[in-house]
């Protein structure tokens, strides 16, 4: 079976961009700044971009392109032991998926509320009761709320008609329309943030710098884990578009180009999210402190109780803020979705019809768990696991695997070979040390928090949940390269 | 209100990092393609 290639280097970056940019880039990036010394926090976050997302990002272009295959197939290729490094990165990145699927249900049930504001005037109470008809504990599963149900549903049907068509015709041709689109929303975000009454004070709380801030190593820590989480590395997502790439390809110049569009993304974004908070604060004479969120609190809450205060142009606001939120999150989820159904392909001779399918059955099947009325539970605790169990430790072990083991030299050369900018051996330095023990410090951390105390206060029972998931998880991928059938 | 000196200068900065770096890199990209 011939490989599927790109049909643009255009299509590609678009699509990579599509990838990265995501919730997090919404929902995540600009209160991480906020609560990490304003605009200094620009400072740790550039250099943790510097040195470890964008040097594992040529990483991940360089294993795929020169090794023309999904993660585990490219992996193995590299050195035959570590194929199941990247189907550690694939369940991973399906574990995700089947919660990911979930936000992106809400968002389509919000972006049809968005024309009428049909959330009502308590945000809280229709996301909660009306929306998700949340119980009271993770074990009390109850029904199906059919709201997140019918979205859920819907989000799939979208992902299998994309997914379906292939990467020329489905993945790029749909990133050339979504992703020109999504900046198009953020200006118009942005423009209509900045021009509410007491906008400015809210972008001066999300830019106002504390330099003093710049010696906590927390901060450092969360500007390294924003600049990996947001670049959908260790995700088996980047090898798996990069082997779609002719080997002709120019790898260093495009993991700049796509890591830089994901912070352009997120940065910017940030004026529309605080200026927005400003206005709020402003309309009800509060502190930005007493309103400013983030993650869901603020897409779902918070944000729809703001667009129900504008002056005008409501409903024409809500529509593009979950438009953009809807775009974001399915051009993310079509990445999850096909770095599983690539890695499925090239270990079983499948064709992508097939491959496609079973993906999205048991993708579907998985998610349903987060239909019902405790799934917002469920998507909090695997969340919290899988992105430093699952990502990080994936990011760990090929910085070890490819940097020490098969030759961070190896891959430089190769990246370099049709490059416009050359990786020089400060990438290497990036690949072998600074990355891995940044990453390893992380874990070090979660892991001491997650020791200390149950994660949010969860029953311990439910918290066990989380981790024999995870544990699943990494047993799967270690049986996984036993099973022969493959491409060579 | 306007914004303080200091965030205005960090904006000013996050502008001139992530476009400029982008557009850079745009512009070596593009420039390949030109005969």
């Amino acid at each position: 079976m011939a490989r599927e290639v790109w049909n643009t280097r255009v299509g590609f970056i678009l699509a990579a961009i599509g990838s990265a940019v995501g919730l997090g880039n919404i929902w995540r990036f600009s209160y991480m700044a906020y609560e990490n010394g304003g605009g200094a926090f620009l400072i740790p976050y550039f250099v943790a971009l510097l040195t470890a997302g964008i040097p594992l990002m040529i990483l991940e272009f360089g294993l795929g392109s020169k090794f023309l295959g999904s993660a585990p197939l490219s992996l193995k290729r590299a050195k035959k032991s570590f194929e199941w490094i990247g189907w550690w990165g694939v369940i991973a990145s399906f574990i995700i998926t089947t919660y990911y699927s979930v936000i992106v249900g809400w968002s389509l049930v919000y972006l049809l509320k968005a024309f009428t504001l049909g959330w009502g005037a308590d945000t809280g109470a229709f996301f909660n009761n009306e929306l998700l008809h949340a119980s009271d504990s993770p074990w009390n599963l109850g029904n199906f709320s059919y709201p997140v149900l019918i979205g859920l549903l819907a989000t799939w049907l979208i992902i299998w008609v994309i997914e379906k068509k292939g990467v020329q015709a489905g993945i790029e041709r749909s990133s050339k329309i979504f992703i020109p689109l999504l900046w198009v929303l953020l200006i118009v975000l942005v423009l209509r943030a900045i021009t509410l009454e007491g906008s400015i004070n809210g972008i001066e709380w999300y830019l106002k710098p504390d330099f003093s801030k710049l010696t906590d190593i927390k901060v450092w820590q969360a500007a390294y884990g924003q600049a990996f989480y947001s670049l959908s590395l260790g995700m088996a997502i980047m090898i798996t578009y990069s082997s779609y790439l002719s080997k002709k390809s120019d790898i260093v110049n495009n993991a700049f180009i796509v890591s830089l569009a994901d912070g352009a993304f997120s940065f910017t974004m940030g004026f529309a999210i605080f200026g927005t908070l400003g206005y709020m604060a402003y309309a009800k004479g509060l502190g930005i402190e007493e309103v400013v969120a983030q993650s869901i609190g603020l897409a779902f809450v918070v944000l729809p109780e703001a667009l129900n205060m504008l002056p005008g142009l409501k409903a024409l606001t809500a529509v593009a803020f979950f438009l953009c939120i809807v775009i974001a999150a399915l051009s993310s989820l079509i990445s999850l979705v096909e770095a599983f159904a690539s890695s499925i392909m090239d270990k079983f001779e499948m064709k992508r019809g097939r491959a496609v399918d079973l993906t999205i059955g048991f993708g579907l099947l998985f998610s349903l768990i987060y239909a019902t009325r405790a799934g917002i539970y469920w998507l909090d605790i695997i969340d919290h696991f899988i992105n430093t169990y699952g990502l990080i430790i994936v990011g760990i072990l090929e910085t070890v695997a490819v940097g020490w083991i098969y030759g961070a030299d190896k891959i430089r050369e190769w990246a370099n070979t049709y490059s416009d900018i050359m990786a020089g051996v400060w990438w290497d330095v990036c690949i072998k040390v600074v990355t891995p023990v940044v990453l390893l410090y992380i874990v070090y951390i979660e892991t001491k928090s997650n020791l200390a105390a149950p994660y949010e206060g969860y029953d311990p029972a439910a918290i066990m949940v989380g981790v024999g998931v995870i544990v699943l998880g990494i047993f799967i991928s270690f049986l996984t390269p036993f099973i022969n059938k493959e491409v060579k | 209100m306007v914004l303080s000196t200091g965030s205005f200068l960090m904006a000013v900065f996050g502008f001139i990092i992530l476009y400029g770096g982008l557009g850079l890199c745009l512009s070596i990209a593009l420039r390949k393609r030109m005969p």
